[in-house]
């Protein structure tokens, strides 16, 4: 079985809208009154995680494939979202 | 786990062959390599890394990341469509995949020239420097992918055979080249120095 046309268009629109987001909290500044600009920039990277996993699982089929690949795809995106958020916010 | 596609679709374990998957995913740890460097100049130099975001065009940047997710959307369809025999409509989402890249470097050379008329070159500092060498290195993949979606939905479109790897692989290259840009959106256009 792999993905259905249904939930890959609903996928998309949830990236767009997270897509629309990111930007109303980095160029808008929208939530820079509620919290710190750590909390802030930690979730621009927290979103953008969210938005690489279904672009991976869905679109790529990685969620479909062999064991392997879920855990390297999974490893690879929880380091790189874990070095880049350090590098930024720490 | 072993899945089996819809209709004459063979059994398999992932899509693509492993030694391919390292490679993209070899090319997606380059770029994180990049971003983070990026991100430790970041930190030695808040005010220059700043002052060059504020110069980058965020609206632009947001459109091109929707486009380059509808692309993944249209793509996705395409490569789902070729593999299920349905040849004529998945050559049809390929090539909106293929007008969703011609968009997206359209709007980008439209950001370059806007930062070169206002004299804003790769030797202006090093958030510049960084700006173009990965937005660069990012548009010649996004033209690879390009060729390859071109090349699968020219020869579905004509009927001929068009081999399960070579769907697959042209899909993969396509999504591989969306996540690196959701990465290099957050990382360059977004997340600006803290201090």
């Amino acid at each position: 079985m792999t993905t259905s046309p249904t939930r890959l268009v609903t996928i998309w629109a949830g990236l767009v809208a997270a897509t629309v987001l990111s930007w109303l909290l980095g160029v808008e500044h929208a939530a820079d009154d509620v919290f710190s600009r750590e909390a802030v920039a930690a979730l621009l990277v927290a979103i953008t995680a969210v938005k690489v996993w279904y672009v991976g699982l869905d679109f790529m089929e990685v969620r479909e494939s062999a064991p392997w690949l879920r855990w390297l795809f999974t490893a690879w995106l929880a380091a790189t979202s874990l070095t880049l958020g350090t590098l930024l916010v720490v | 786990m072993t899945l089996t596609g819809r209709g004459d679709t063979p059994t398999r374990e992932v899509p693509v062959e492993p030694g391919f998957w390292l490679l993209v995913l070899g090319d997606m740890t380059m770029f994180a390599v990049f971003f983070g460097s990026f991100l430790i100049e970041q930190r030695n130099d808040p005010a220059v890394f700043g002052a060059g975001r504020s110069d980058l065009n965020q609206l632009i940047g947001t459109a091109n990341t929707v486009v380059l997710l509808t692309g993944s959307l249209v793509v996705a369809l395409g490569v789902k469509a070729v593999l299920d025999g349905r040849h004529e409509i998945g050559s049809r989402y390929l090539l909106a995949g293929v007008g969703c890249a011609g968009l997206f470097t359209a709007l980008k050379a439209v950001e370059y020239l806007q930062k070169l008329d206002a004299g804003i070159t790769p030797a202006t500092d090093t958030f510049f420097t960084y700006y173009f060498a990965l937005t660069g290195i990012h548009l010649v993949h996004v033209l690879i992918a390009t060729g390859l979606l071109w090349h699968v939905a020219q020869r579905a479109r004509r009927g001929h055979a068009v081999g399960r790897p070579w769907v697959q692989a042209a899909g993969v290259v396509w999504h591989a080249v969306d996540i690196i840009w959701l990465l290099l959106f957050a990382v360059i256009y977004l997340a600006g120095p803290l201090a």
